[in-house]
């Protein structure tokens, strides 16, 4: 009898981290990936700029948005709370300092954090939908985003 | 039933003998009534009842008393002196004339709602074509005001000269710098209009707080983002 027992002990004990290296197996694999957005608004200070910003796949979960490098855009930008846990949003910003403190050129406006599921590599598509200066006055700039890894 | 009305308390009367005799003898007799009389009363009752009948015609609709549940006309007295059930329904298939003229009533009301409901119905695409809704009235006032002002940042005075009133453009709400777009750029407009301390429209307080500040930009920019 006491044979019996602790062979069934035995198979419970072994069964379990079986059962959970399973079902870790089966699991997708998930992993963050943050992308940096960058506006070139060549010479002219960035004083406004709205983007779209999508992955190509439903893999891709929006988990958070940060602000940029320059201190007038260091703060989170503006953009839809529902765009969290989906894969594209519209962020936007604007600063009415001076173009002294405005910054011109390539500069990072915003980051957005993503979590990815499963063995896939998403493409992604920023796009640019305006950009301003101080004056008001629509700018040529350009937009680019670009993947960096999270540790 | 009233406790003195059962009729074994009646017949428990203690009265004298020759009194109930008497009383019993009496519906024995037959009155004479001479006729003269007779005819008197009747003359009478039919002069009074014609009296009723011509107040009933002038101050009432309908012109049938027995329809009515009213008294009856002498006409409609037996010989006996009995009153006959009244009609309760036209023998003939016309109609009453209080009836004719009640839904004579209705008909023209019912006309006049109708008449009323074409006027409205065909007024009401006049209005949306030639005059703006209240909003849009809000909004060219507000564009009126910024223009004769001239304190809207540059952004939003070009998209002003571009939508003059004569124009009679509709713009959303939040497209403060009428270009026919609703993004940051309108956020950024009032913003300057708010920090450079120019008077703002009335019709730029969209969270409805009796202010415009910051937090209306805000506003803005949020329904720009909008997914």
């Amino acid at each position: 009898m006491k044979k019996l027992i602790l062979t069934i002990l035995a198979g419970l004990a072994l069964a379990g981290p079986l059962a959970a290296q399973r079902a870790k197996e089966a699991a997708p694999a998930v992993r963050f990936q943050a992308v940096d957005i960058y506006v070139d608004s060549m010479n002219q200070p960035l004083a406004a700029y709205q983007i779209e910003f999508a992955a190509n796949t439903e893999a891709v979960k929006i988990v958070g948005i940060e602000g940029g490098e320059h201190p007038a855009y260091k703060e989170a930008p503006y953009y839809d709370p529902r765009a969290i846990q989906r894969e594209q949003v519209v962020i936007a910003a604007f600063n009415t300092a001076d173009a002294d403190n405005l910054p011109t050129g390539r500069t990072r406006i915003a980051t957005v954090h993503l979590q990815i599921s499963g063995d896939v590599e998403p493409g992604f598509i920023a796009r640019l939908k305006t950009a301003a200066t101080i004056q008001g006055e629509k700018v040529d700039a350009t937009v680019a985003a670009q993947e960096r890894n999270v540790d | 039933m009233n406790e003195s009305n059962r009729p074994e308390h009646d017949e428990q009367i203690d009265a004298p003998r020759e009194l109930i005799d008497a009383l019993a003898d009496l519906h024995k007799e037959r009155i004479f009534v001479p006729p003269s009389v007779d005819e008197s009363i009747m003359a009478e009752a039919r002069k009074h009842l014609n009296a009723r009948q011509g107040v009933s015609e002038s101050g009432c609709v309908g012109d049938q008393p027995q329809q009515r549940g009213q008294r009856p006309t002498p006409e409609t007295i037996s010989g006996a002196g009995e009153w006959e059930a009244p009609a309760t329904a036209p023998k003939s298939g016309t109609q009453p004339r209080s009836n004719i003229i009640a839904w004579s009533g209705w008909g023209v009301a019912i006309a006049a709602s109708v008449v009323l409901m074409l006027s409205l119905t065909v007024r009401n695409p006049q209005r949306s074509e030639q005059e703006p809704t209240l909003s849009e009235t809000a909004d060219m006032v507000a564009t009126e005001e910024m223009a004769e002002e001239g304190s809207a940042a540059p952004a939003a005075a070009e998209g002003m000269i571009a939508t003059t009133p004569a124009a009679k453009a509709v713009f959303a709400r939040e497209d403060v710098n009428r270009d026919n777009t609703v993004d940051i750029l309108d956020a950024f407009a009032l913003a300057r209009q708010i920090e450079g301390a120019q008077v703002v429209p009335a019709a730029y307080d969209f969270n409805n707080d009796g202010a415009i500040d910051r937090a209306d930009v805000d506003w803005v920019a949020r329904v720009s983002v909008k997914l």
